[in-house]
């Protein structure tokens, strides 16, 4: 293997760079009937955020969580009840959140990181499931009812009037995030990360402290969940805040857009959260249109079977795929080999004695 | 506690249990023999608890048919399942395969509900009464013949295991499928065959509980995971650790029920997690 060459700023930053631009514009272009499409594509910056953290954590470091939920329910929760119960100021209640996710993800993650592969699953599963119960049995979180009028953030200025008001305030962290993870990926720390992915006890030969490595990335990657569950709570929907969106299927359809989009490359949950939204939405529609009583099952069976068939056709997710499309190889400095069968969910067969 | 309700809780989370084992043993077999965590397990639960009560209600066949028939469905289902969308995935990474399986459970859902509705569906029990255990306990005949389907399902696994020439290849599959193909044993048959045995004995499962508890379309989910769990609990890859797995996982959640049903999953799940702390490699394995 040839010894990595430090990328320019200028081929790192030039992928993130297209991105921000792209969601800069993106609230100014649907116009007339097809306005109803900017509150879509906010929702769509909200879970790039969400799949970008597991793009850092299944995708860079290779431990899988299938709780991940959770995280964004912390966020969402210590926020909301810290505002409406306690009377926080918002700004407040919001920086508390977020630290709440790292720092449960701090403690839970010390506990259940050294477990590997499908025993990670299993912990992280059952740790998803027990918070989700808790905010909805508990009193403190309004339970089934959920909480009502959180206070709602808007751009101040000409901005706050339009739909951009709220679209960039998701949008910017989103961005954010995914220049975040495309410097990791080319810095030596990413290194590390996919070193570590790849083959733990080669890693730990080298001196690299394993743990630590997992126990960072594990919360860096929940403190993402936790500002995506401000978003949501303080953003996205300020009006009520309910137990619904984070229980296990959604943490399922994180892990789905994560791997969807491509766990190698920098906006791979860019990619699997736009593909499973947008398809989603078609079918919805095509499904509107048919208008009859079987086709809410129809458009389910219709929307598995593209799942299958883009996983199927694209296996290293769609993000490489449409980049090849475009004539180009992906964004240098963040494409990898791919060591997606160490990742840790592998079947881990014992060396030949 | 007084002594009939430990027998009593003792019963029914052996009873729960034998349905998480048996669904842990297909999930174990899966996952020997292709590395992949299966999310379409539960599922097969649920094809085979709608499939036999459709055979009943629908097509009027007597009990004694449907509920094999239910079992026979669902193993068909999990031929299916391989044959359609994880055979062409032969190349691709593990982790895209368990993807898959995600995307498997949303079709398999949508399908059953397409066929069979929404509603929940029932059978009637094998036969009405019980056994009377000490303290007073009844112990309904049905729960019964869950623990009878687990007791004769494990050693009739391990026959298939070490005295059939299906069984050792897949046993030589999930030890090292490339020494397994040069012995001429095709995999990816091996891999097919251990889908549709064990969406047949997860089918099983659906089946014997329908009478319990009845079944609707997406009623499959969590007890997949519940079989996931089990099998984990127990230590992948070892199918009698799997099933104790199993029955501990349903004693250990008839009790959290019974110290406070609110909570009862999140009991449950806080005992799973401090197993496996204490046991990360499973109950039994050392």
């Amino acid at each position: 293997m040839m010894p990595p060459r430090a990328p320019s700023p200028w081929t790192i930053y030039r992928g993130p760079l297209a991105v921000l631009v792209l969601a800069l514009l993106a609230p100014w272009l649907p116009v007339g009937r097809f306005s109803y499409l900017i509150p879509l594509l906010q929702l769509a910056g909200l879970y790039t955020l969400l799949a970008a953290s597991l793009t850092l954590l299944l995708g860079l470091a290779g431990q899988i969580s299938l709780g991940h939920a959770g995280f964004f329910a912390v966020g969402a929760y210590v926020a909301g009840v810290a505002a409406t119960v306690w009377g926080w100021p918002s700004g407040v209640a919001a920086l508390a959140a977020v630290l709440a996710a790292g720092l449960l993800a701090l403690l839970c993650g010390g506990m259940i990181l050294r477990l590997r592969g499908h025993l990670l699953a299993l912990a992280t599963l059952c740790l998803g499931i027990i918070l989700h119960e808790f905010i909805l049995k508990s009193e403190l979180t309004g339970g089934a009812a959920g909480l009502y009028d959180l206070p709602e953030w808007r751009l101040p200025g000409l901005l706050g009037a339009s739909p951009a008001g709220s679209f960039y305030l998701v949008w910017g962290p989103a961005v954010l995030a995914l220049a975040w993870l495309a410097h990791l990926a080319a810095s030596p720390a990413g290194r590390v990360l996919r070193a570590v992915r790849d083959d733990e006890v080669a890693a730990a030969a080298l001196g690299v402290e394993v743990f630590r490595v997992k126990l960072k990335a594990f919360v860096a990657s929940a403190m993402m969940a936790g500002v995506a569950g401000v978003l949501y709570a303080f953003v996205q929907s300020p009006s009520y805040l309910g137990p619904e969106e984070f229980g296990l299927n959604t943490s399922v359809l994180l892990l789905l857009m994560a791997v969807l989009g491509g766990l190698d490359c920098f906006w791979g949950g860019l990619a699997g959260a736009l593909a499973v939204l947008a398809l989603r939405e078609g079918l919805t529609l095509a499904a509107g249109w048919c208008g009859f009583s079987g086709a809410v099952r129809l458009e389910q069976l219709v929307y598995g079977m593209i799942l299958i068939l883009l996983l199927i056709r694209a296996p290293k997710g769609l993000a490489p795929l449409l980049a090849r499309l475009a004539g180009r190889g992906g964004s240098p400095g963040t494409e990898v080999p791919s060591g997606l069968d160490n990742n840790g969910v592998s079947n881990h067969r014992p060396p030949p004695a | 506690m007084t002594f009939p309700v430990i027998i009593l809780l003792f019963a029914k989370g052996l009873t729960v249990g034998g349905i998480y084992a048996l669904i842990s043993l297909g999930f174990n077999m899966i996952q020997r023999t292709t590395g992949i965590l299966n999310f379409a397990q539960g599922e097969f639960v649920m094809v085979g608890g709608l499939g036999a009560a459709w055979l009943w209600h629908g097509l009027g066949l007597p009990l004694a048919a449907a509920m094999p028939g239910g079992a026979l469905l669902a193993g068909l289902a999990g031929w299916l399942s391989y044959q359609a969308a994880l055979r062409p995935a032969a190349g691709a990474s593990v982790t895209i395969r368990i993807i898959i399986t995600i995307g498997l459970a949303i079709v398999l859902r949508a399908v059953a509900a397409l066929a069979w509705g929404t509603e929940p569906l029932h059978l009637p029990p094998l036969a009405e009464g019980g056994v009377t255990l000490p303290g007073g306990v009844v112990l309904d005949w049905q729960s019964v013949a869950v623990l009878a389907a687990v007791a004769a399902g494990m050693p009739a696994l391990a026959w298939f295991f070490r005295c059939t020439a299906a069984g050792r290849a897949m046993q030589a599959c999930a030890g090292n499928p490339d020494a397994a193909r040069l012995c001429g044993i095709s995999p990816d048959r091996v891999a097919a065959q251990a889908f549709a045995i064990s969406a047949f004995l997860a089918g099983g499962a659906g089946v014997l509980l329908t009478p319990m508890l009845s079944m609707s379309f997406d009623g499959g989910t969590m007890l997949g995971l519940k079989g996931f769990a089990a099998a984990v609990l127990g230590g992948v890859g070892h199918p009698a650790a799997g099933v104790a797995g199993g029955l501990a996982l349903g004693i250990l959640e008839q009790h959290a029920c019974w110290w406070s049903s609110v909570y009862k999953d999140t009991l449950a799940l806080a005992a799973v997690l401090a197993l496996l702390l204490i046991r990360p490699k499973g109950l039994l394995v050392r």
